[in-house]
């Protein structure tokens, strides 16, 4: 049966069985300390701290891609596992109670933000990859922009084409009613995070209905048009699925940054008043 | 589907997404070959920067924009196609960045405005609420924190300082008390704490926990700033276990045994549960008395409704027992006395003891050789007179007999001082320390029969001129003879004539009244009557006169009377819990250095009381040497914290039919219940009049979902003899000190 696991397979079995046998190894030394009378909040807490500057890490270890300190994938991974353990670390050091100071609210409140949205950042890059693969044309997200661009002028170039060649204003009447805000700016963010294509339905029957008043010229320059829509809808699915892959960062790094600010100056004063590490 | 996105050489443009800034004209698809700068500034002029190749200038417009222009640059080497500047923009990269910076910012400036607000500033960063009774302190730090103390300052030293939990237990045992080794396991001391595990050892060493190091900090099992309502008590039943290292699945399955606990030692009171209820109480109701029939009749809860306690005397044993006590018949205990002395031989041998009774025979009482013992000459008389028989000295060595004729001076001079000086010369010869009961009240008119005829008539005058050193007064009459009718005029020393002249119309004590020698009686006629008048002889024969009731049936209901028959002052309990009785046996209890005579009261009392029949005496506790007579059945103690503890009231509800005895199942009625009180000082050695509590039936309910299992339910974890609160106010207690000046 091994033969049969692929190599991304074996790679998370290895790492979810590492991750097992040090959070139970760590639960057991808790629990020791604990049940020995130690304080195990000291010894809790600078584990998590230390993790937490790992988890940390791993952002500038991005910004340093010459460095030899190992694959980024590598680094990923240690990210995603180190994530889980800290949460674990969490649990353990507040000993699966809720907070109830204002300072130490905020600080547990922050790191419940950081680790949520890891792992909706670790969903996302599970999920969203393959479906924006395939939807259709990849493209990359810096040039999104510009390609709407492009593409709409590439639309309202077919829009005067068809006035010149069939003297009609019918395609022209519609792309300036209906479709000239489509191809503004990106659209329908949300319905397309819900995998809802309901509005490209929408203005591709509004298309076919256009088709009962057209000639056989518009048809097919209504056709380029249908292509172009879909090109469009393509490009927005990919601003909205990329986008969501670069703006959940805008929540878990500076969230991070402020987790250990907080999380230092916790440290700090819970050595000012224990005074020393025991 | 439609395809947009070029990625070949020559139409797709190099993307540097890691770049800070973006051109401005990007998202039309415009962008320009060079792009902005570093610090975000359009560094867009024209479409090309042209390249001069010897002397013509050429266009460089990449292929991805167009390719080379058809009009070429400008003869002066400028692109003939200029370039608008443009906004840049900041990349994603960037922006992200700014959210970094910007919540650190937020972060820290909330830090610094958290740390200026002095009070609420500090109520920020309280990691919790404290528990109610510590609430009061919230505001100020330093009064659970030493490092609070020296302020705000030296945050960075504290910080790296070494561990602060233990100086932090101090300012704890500021207002708690839990003994003199607190930070002891148990807050016991090592040397106890050592043996108590050799006596449970189950030889599987502690662990590398809390083993007896004297450092537990108290933050080790109470966490404050848990809430108001947090259990600071709560600790988890596996921390017990880091020590107690006998491993078991629960209270009913491998639990220690309860051994034969509670009866871990013999009752205070002599108590045989089994004899009273299978003979005692039924004989009782066959003679018409009301026994009692429910253990509640003689047992009640105490104010904690923790311990059954015992009620008492008057309601439980009286009905039976005050008999026992007041021993009607009896002559009580013989305390004062005239000793049997050989004044025939120690007249002939000494310079004389003046007069003694030829009458008394007795021996030394042990209240009076104690008394006597106090004087060092009269102890070394004493013990040169431990073999002597004082009755016949005939053939007493000179040392001998000049210890007897010490030991009758001594007794006389006691008297003497007694009758003269009254309760504040006995107190000043047994001491100061000796309470006022062991007096007993003593009446002057009772020690005045040592001066009646026929004993001692001119003692005070005797005892005068003898510490004068003066011959003795001729005027008394011979001792065996009966006395005169008048009071015998005392002889007036030279040296203190006041005192048997005018004083013995004052204060003095006076001359005992005379009687008939063949009549003991003190309260006869003559006492009533006034000095003795012959009779008239009768004409016709007279009605008998009733007789005067004798001294020890007088006092029936106990106190001092005088026995003429061998010249002694005795004392008869006055009932249950006699003063008198009490303070001479706990004086007599400990160990002194008289020992010999206090040990001899003791016994006396012993034997000739009811006392130590119901009271156990126990060995006092060390260091003392001697012993401890239980006064009192066992009482609920609020400053003894022992290691188990068990509540009587809570567990009434849950009793069936057989009530008390659900629990506490008596034992076969056995003479070795009372064997254990006799002769026996160690409490340990007993034998109980129940049999030990079965563990399985506190297991009927004592499960995890039940009734609960907690070690700490029926445990106490600090244990020894201590107030658990410290009081501290001082009567006319100054202000304190502002701190700092």
């Amino acid at each position: 049966m091994a033969a049969t696991l692929t190599s991304y397979t074996r790679r998370r079995i290895l790492a979810v069985c590492m991750l097992t046998i040090v959070a139970v190894v760590v639960w057991t030394w808790q629990r020791r300390l604990a049940i020995s009378l130690h304080p195990t909040a000291m010894a809790t807490g600078l584990a998590l701290i230390t993790t937490c500057i790992l988890l940390a890490v791993f952002n500038s270890r991005k910004k340093l891609p010459f460095l030899p300190l190992l694959r980024a994938a590598t680094w990923t991974q240690f990210h995603i596992y180190a994530g889980w353990f800290s949460v674990l670390l969490f649990l353990l050091h507040t000993g699966f109670r809720l907070p109830n100071g204002s300072f130490e609210t905020l600080l547990a409140s922050v790191f419940a933000l950081v680790a949520l949205s890891g792992v909706f950042g670790l969903y996302l890059s599970r999920s969203l990859p393959a479906r924006l693969t395939r939807h259709g044309e990849n493209v990359i997200y810096e040039r999104i922009p510009a390609l709407r661009a492009k593409l709409q002028r590439e639309v309202e170039a077919l829009v005067l084409k068809s006035v010149e060649e069939t003297k009609s204003s019918t395609i022209a009447d519609f792309y300036a009613a209906r479709l000239k805000a489509y191809f503004d700016r990106p659209r329908n963010f949300f319905y397309y995070l819900a995998r809802n294509d309901t509005p490209l339905k929408n203005v591709l029957g509004e298309i076919r209905l256009l088709e009962r008043y057209t000639n056989d010229r518009e048809h097919a320059i209504l056709a380029e048009l249908t292509e172009c829509l879909q090109a469009k809808e393509n490009l927005d699915f990919q601003w909205a699925g990329q986008g969501l892959l670069k703006y959940w960062l805008f929540v878990h790094i500076p969230l991070t940054a402020s987790l250990l600010l907080l999380g230092a100056l916790h440290g700090l004063i819970a050595l000012y008043y224990v005074g020393g590490i025991r | 589907m439609k395809r947009l996105q070029p990625f070949d050489f020559k139409s797709s443009q190099y993307e540097r997404p890691n770049q800070d800034w973006v051109c401005g004209r990007k998202d039309c698809g415009d962008s320009c070959a060079l792009g902005p700068d570093a610090r975000g500034s359009c560094r867009a002029t024209a479409e090309c920067r042209p390249r001069k190749d010897r002397d013509r200038w050429l266009c460089t417009r990449a292929d991805s924009r167009g390719g080379k222009c058809p009009d070429g640059p400008r003869p002066d080497g400028s692109c003939c196609k200029p370039v608008s500047p443009c906004t840049p923009h900041r990349s994603v990269r960037a922006r992200r960045h700014i959210a970094v910076l910007l919540v650190s910012a937020l972060t820290l400036g909330g830090i610094f405005v958290a740390f200026g607000l002095d009070h609420s500033g500090r109520d920020f960063f309280n990691p919790g609420p404290l528990t109610a009774p510590h609430a009061s302190g919230a505001a100020n730090c330093a009064l659970c924190h030493t490092a609070a103390e020296t302020g705000d300052s030296n945050w960075s030293k504290d910080a790296l300082a070494q561990n602060s939990a233990h100086s932090d237990s101090q300012l704890c045992l500021n207002c708690h008390n839990f003994g003199s080794n607190p930070a002891e396991p148990h807050s016991l001391p090592r040397a106890t704490l050592v043996a108590l595990t050799q006596k449970t050892a189950t030889g599987k060493p502690a662990p590398d926990g809390h083993a007896p190091t004297g450092d537990l900090a108290c933050a080790t099992c109470h966490q404050e700033h848990h809430g108001r309502d947090a259990d600071l008590k709560k600790i988890a039943d596996a921390s017990c276990q880091t020590c107690h290292t006998r491993e078991f699945a629960s209270f009913a399955d491998g639990h220690p045994g309860f051994g034969s606990y509670p009866y871990v030692r013999r009752t205070r009171i002599e108590f045989d549960h089994a004899a009273h209820i299978t003979t005692y109480f039924p004989d009782a109701t066959k003679k018409g008395q009301v026994p009692p029939t429910q253990c509640n009749d003689c047992h009640t809860t105490g104010s904690d409704n923790r311990l059954m306690l015992t009620k008492a005397f008057a309601a439980n044993c009286a009905a039976c027992h005050l008999d026992t006590i007041t021993k009607p018949g009896t002559k009580g205990i013989a305390v004062l006395g005239i000793p049997g002395l050989d004044k025939k031989s120690l007249d002939a041998k000494t310079p004389g003891i003046g007069q003694w009774p030829a009458d008394a025979d007795g021996e030394l009482t042990p209240f009076l050789r104690h008394l006597l013992a106090q004087d060092p000459k009269t102890a070394a008389a004493l013990t040169t007179l431990k073999d002597a028989d004082l009755t016949n000295l005939t053939t007493a060595s000179p040392e001998t007999a000049a210890a007897a004729s010490q030991l009758a001076w001594s007794v006389k001079e006691l008297i003497a001082d007694v009758l003269t000086g009254g309760h504040i010369a006995l107190q000043k010869r047994l001491g100061t320390t000796v309470p006022p009961a062991a007096l007993g009240q003593l009446p002057s008119d009772s020690v005045q029969a040592f001066v009646q005829p026929g004993w001692w008539p001119d003692l005070l005058a005797e005892v005068a001129a003898h510490r004068a050193g003066q011959p003795l007064p001729t005027a008394a009459k011979p001792a065996a003879a009966p006395a005169p009718a008048a009071p015998a005029p005392a002889a007036k020393p030279a040296a203190s004539g006041d005192l048997l002249g005018d004083d013995l119309l004052g204060d003095a004590p006076k001359p005992a009244v005379p009687k008939p020698a063949a009549d003991d009686d003190l309260l006869g006629g003559d006492l009533l009557g006034g000095p003795a008048t012959p009779a008239k002889p009768a004409t016709s024969p007279a009605p008998k006169a009733p007789a005067p009731v004798a001294p020890e049936k007088w006092v029936a209901a106990g106190g001092w009377h005088v026995s003429a028959a061998d010249f002694t002052l005795r004392y008869k309990p006055a009932g249950h819990g006699d003063a008198f009785l009490r303070a001479w046996l706990d004086l007599t209890a400990q160990p002194a250095a008289s020992a010999t005579t206090t040990s001899a009261i003791f016994t006396q009392i012993a034997t000739a009381s009811s006392c130590i029949k119901c009271h156990s005496v126990d060995a006092a506790p060390a260091p003392s040497a001697g012993l401890l007579v239980q006064w009192h059945a066992d009482a609920p103690k609020p400053q003894l914290h022992t290691f188990t503890k068990f509540s009587h009231g809570t567990h009434f509800s849950l009793l069936d039919a057989k009530g008390c005895q659900t629990c506490h199942q008596l034992a076969p009625a056995s003479p070795a219940y009372t064997a254990a009180f006799k002769e026996n000082h160690d409490p340990a050695k007993f034998v109980s009049s129940f049999q030990p509590l079965n563990q399985a039936t506190c297991a009927q309910c004592h499960q995890e979902r039940g009734a609960g299992t907690s070690c700490l339910l029926c445990h106490n974890y600090h244990v020894g003899e201590f107030a658990s609160a410290k009081v501290k106010s001082l009567l006319n207690a100054a202000p304190a000190p502002t701190k700092g000046k």
